[in-house]
C-alpha cells in the first residue's frame, strides 16, 4: 500500500511540475488603424479614401508555435485555438503555457483560421464552441474573420459592410499562415493593423462576403499582412 | 490490499456492463464500420436521453411551435409526409424535402447537397433557418439553461450544468445515432431467418441489377451525390452540390437517399416531387433527362416491364422496418414532459 502512494506522489509531482518550472510568457495583441490604436464609434480613413468605422471584429488564431534561434528551441501549443474578439478585450491577451526557459529570439508561427481536420470534426467546445457566432450554419465551416462595420461609401442598407471570411475545402481554403520574427520578450506584443485589411478593398462595390469563395481566399491572404511585432 | 483488488475488479466488470447497458447504438451484423467518430461522443444512455427530450421539444425555435420532430416524424420514418417542402415556423415554406433519419452513423455528409459536414453540425441549420425554427444558437442556450428540465440533464449527461453549444449537439447527435434500421423483413431474409416470396425475390434480382449501384446494400445508399435525370425545377431553381462545392460539374446533383423504410417515406426526391413508388420508377424508366452531369450509372436506359415494376415494388416494400417505426424508445419522451408539467 506504501508503495502505491508513493508512486502516486511520484505521478502528482510529474503532472505538476511542468506548470511551476516554467514562467508563462505571454502573447499580447493590439488592434490598430494606421499606426493609432483602434477605438470604438470612431471613423477612420483607409487607403483607398473610404472612410469606415469597425464594429464587429472577431478573428481565430491557431496552431501556435514558437521556433527559438538558441539551437533545438521548439514549442508548440496543445488545444492551440484562440478566438479574440473585440467586444472581449482580455481575448486579446494570453499565455503560452509551458514554454520551455531560455528563449531569446526567434519565430512566433500561427494560422489565421481554423484547419480543415477541425473544421470536419464535429462539434468542439471552448474557443471552438458553435455558439460563439463564429460558425456557419447552413454551410459546415469556421468563419475565421468577421470584420463588420460602417462606412459611408457603401451604398448599402445603413451603409454596412460585412466581410466573413473562411473556407476549409480547396480550391476555397482560406486558412493562412502568419510567421513573425521577434526577440527578447517575456510579452511579445503583436499588432494587428486593420487599414492593411482595407488597403485593396473598394468599399463602395465591395461590401459583403459571406461564404467561402475566391475573393475570402484573397482577401484572407491580405488579412494575414496585419500582423506586425511592435517594436521588436 | 485483497479488498482493492476485488473492488478494482468489481469496477471494471461494472464499467463493462455499463458499456453494454449504454449501448443503445449499435451495429447490425455485417454492416460496414460506421463513419461517425464514437470517441469524441460516446453515447451513454442520459446523453441519448437528453437529445431525444431536445428533438421533441419546439423550445429549440423561435415562436416554440416547431420541433425537429416536427419535420422528422417517427411514424414516417423521420421524414414529413404529406409536404413535399418542409414547414416552419410561421407556416414558411422551405425549399426541399425533408430527408428521412435512419442509419445516420454512416454518413459523412448531410443536406441533399452535402452542405454539413458532420452529424453534430447538422441541428444547426435547421434552428437557424429562417423558413425552419428561425431562433439563434445562443438564445436557445439561453432558454435550455433557464428550463427547470434541462441544467440537470445536461449534467447527467456532460457532468455539468452549463449548457454550451458543444453540448447540445453533441446530445442531438446522441439521440440521432441510436436510429438505426436493421429490422426489415429484407434484413430478416439476409440473415436467413425469413424468406422472399416469388415475386420479392424476382424484384430483389432486378434492383441488384438496375439499382444496386447507386442504392447499395446494405445501407441503400452509397450516400455519394449523382445527377438522377431529373429535370430542374424551374421554380425553385435548385442545382443542388454546385452550390457548395461551385463546381460546374456538381450542377444538379444531389446525395443519394437510402431506400429503407421508402414504403413510409413519401413523397420522394429532393423536392418532393413523387408520392408514389411507381412514379420513382416510371421517371427512371422513361424520365431521365439527359445532362453533362447525369450519373454515369444512368448513361444506359433502365427498361422494366410493368410486372417487373410491380416486382420491385415488391422488394422495395421488404425494406420497411416496423420495429423502427414504432419503437417506444424513439417517440416523444411522454413521461419527461408530463412530469415537467406536472411540475
Amino acid at each position: 500500500m506504501r508503495m502505491i502512494l508513493f508512486l502516486y506522489c511520484i505521478f502528482l509531482t510529474a503532472i505538476v511540475s511542468p506548470l511551476h518550472a516554467q514562467e508563462a510568457f505571454t502573447l499580447a495583441f493590439h488592434p490598430f488603424f494606421q499606426g493609432e490604436p483602434l477605438e470604438n464609434d470612431r471613423f477612420y480613413v483607409t487607403e483607398k479614401g473610404d472612410s469606415v468605422m469597425p464594429e464587429t471584429f472577431k478573428i481565430y488564431l491557431s496552431g501556435f508555435e514558437v521556433k527559438g534561434e538558441n539551437p533545438g528551441f521548439y514549442y508548440k501549443e496543445t488545444e492551440s485555438y484562440h478566438l479574440l474578439d473585440l467586444e472581449n478585450p482580455a481575448s486579446f491577451q494570453f499565455p503560452l503555457r509551458g514554454i520551455p526557459e531560455g528563449l531569446q529570439s526567434g519565430v512566433l508561427h500561427f494560422q489565421l483560421g481554423i484547419d480543415s481536420l477541425t473544421n470536419v470534426s464535429g462539434a468542439m467546445g471552448g474557443a471552438l464552441d458553435p455558439s460563439k457566432g463564429m460558425y456557419w450554419t447552413w454551410q459546415s465551416g469556421y468563419i475565421n474573420l468577421k470584420l463588420e462595420g460602417i462606412s459611408p461609401s457603401n451604398k448599402t442598407r445603413n451603409h454596412e459592410f460585412q466581410f466573413h471570411l473562411g473556407g476549409y475545402l480547396s480550391p476555397f481554403n482560406a486558412v493562412q499562415s502568419v510567421d513573425l520574427p521577434f526577440s527578447g520578450q517575456k510579452t511579445l506584443d503583436v499588432g494587428i493593423d486593420l487599414s492593411v485589411f482595407f488597403r485593396n478593398i473598394e468599399l463602395k462595390t465591395q461590401k459583403s462576403i459571406m461564404s467561402p469563395c475566391k475573393d475570402a481566399v484573397y482577401l484572407s491572404g491580405e488579412a494575414a499582412k496585419m500582423f506586425y511585432i511592435l517594436n521588436p | 490490499m485483497k479488498y482493492g483488488i476485488i473492488l478494482i475488479i468489481a469496477g471494471v466488470l461494472l464499467s463493462a456492463f455499463q458499456a453494454f447497458r449504454n449501448s443503445a447504438f449499435y451495429i447490425p451484423e455485417n454492416w460496414p464500420k460506421p463513419v461517425y467518430n464514437f470517441q469524441v461522443n460516446p453515447t451513454t444512455p442520459a446523453g441519448a436521453e437528453l437529445g431525444r427530450a431536445l428533438f421533441y421539444d419546439p423550445i429549440l425555435s423561435r415562436d416554440s411551435t416547431i420541433s425537429c420532430a416536427s419535420c422528422h416524424s417517427q411514424y414516417t420514418a423521420f421524414t414529413h409526409v404529406d409536404h413535399a417542402l418542409s414547414h416552419g415556423i410561421g407556416d414558411s415554406i422551405g425549399t426541399r424535402n425533408s430527408p428521412a433519419l435512419m442509419n445516420l452513423a454512416w454518413q459523412s455528409k448531410f443536406m441533399w447537397d452535402g452542405a454539413i459536414n458532420h452529424l453534430d453540425m447538422q441541428a444547426l441549420a435547421p434552428i437557424t433557418h429562417p423558413d425552419e425554427m428561425g431562433e439563434s444558437i445562443p438564445a436557445v442556450l439561453t432558454k435550455l439553461q433557464r428550463s427547470e428540465l434541462y441544467p440537470a440533464m445536461f449534467r447527467k449527461a456532460f457532468g455539468s450544468r452549463e449548457v454550451t453549444g458543444e453540448y447540445l449537439l453533441k446530445a442531438l447527435s446522441q439521440f440521432m445515432l441510436t436510429l438505426v434500421s436493421a429490422e426489415s423483413k429484407y434484413d430478416s431474409v439476409m440473415r436467413n431467418q425469413a424468406e422472399f416470396t416469388p415475386q420479392e425475390k424476382n424484384g430483389y434480382q432486378l434492383f441488384r441489377k438496375n439499382c444496386e449501384k447507386c442504392h447499395k446494400e446494405p445501407l441503400f445508399s452509397t450516400f455519394e451525390f449523382r445527377n438522377n435525370g431529373l429535370p430542374a425545377d424551374t421554380f425553385l431553381n435548385d442545382y443542388g452540390r454546385m452550390k457548395i462545392t461551385q463546381n460546374p460539374e456538381d450542377s444538379l446533383l444531389f446525395k443519394i437517399p437510402t431506400l429503407r423504410n421508402i414504403e413510409y417515406s413519401a413523397p420522394y426526391m429532393h423536392d418532393g416531387r413523387y408520392k408514389k413508388i411507381k412514379e420513382v420508377l416510371r421517371h427512371y424508366t422513361s424520365g431521365i433527362e439527359h445532362s453533362q452531369t447525369l450519373a454515369e450509372e444512368l448513361q444506359t436506359p433502365v427498361v422494366l416491364t410493368s410486372n417487373e415494376t410491380v416486382d420491385i415494388t415488391a422488394f422495395l416494400l421488404t425494406l420497411t422496418d416496423k420495429k423502427f417505426l414504432f419503437n417506444p424508445e424513439f417517440s416523444f419522451p411522454q413521461k419527461l414532459f408530463l412530469q415537467k408539467i406536472k411540475k
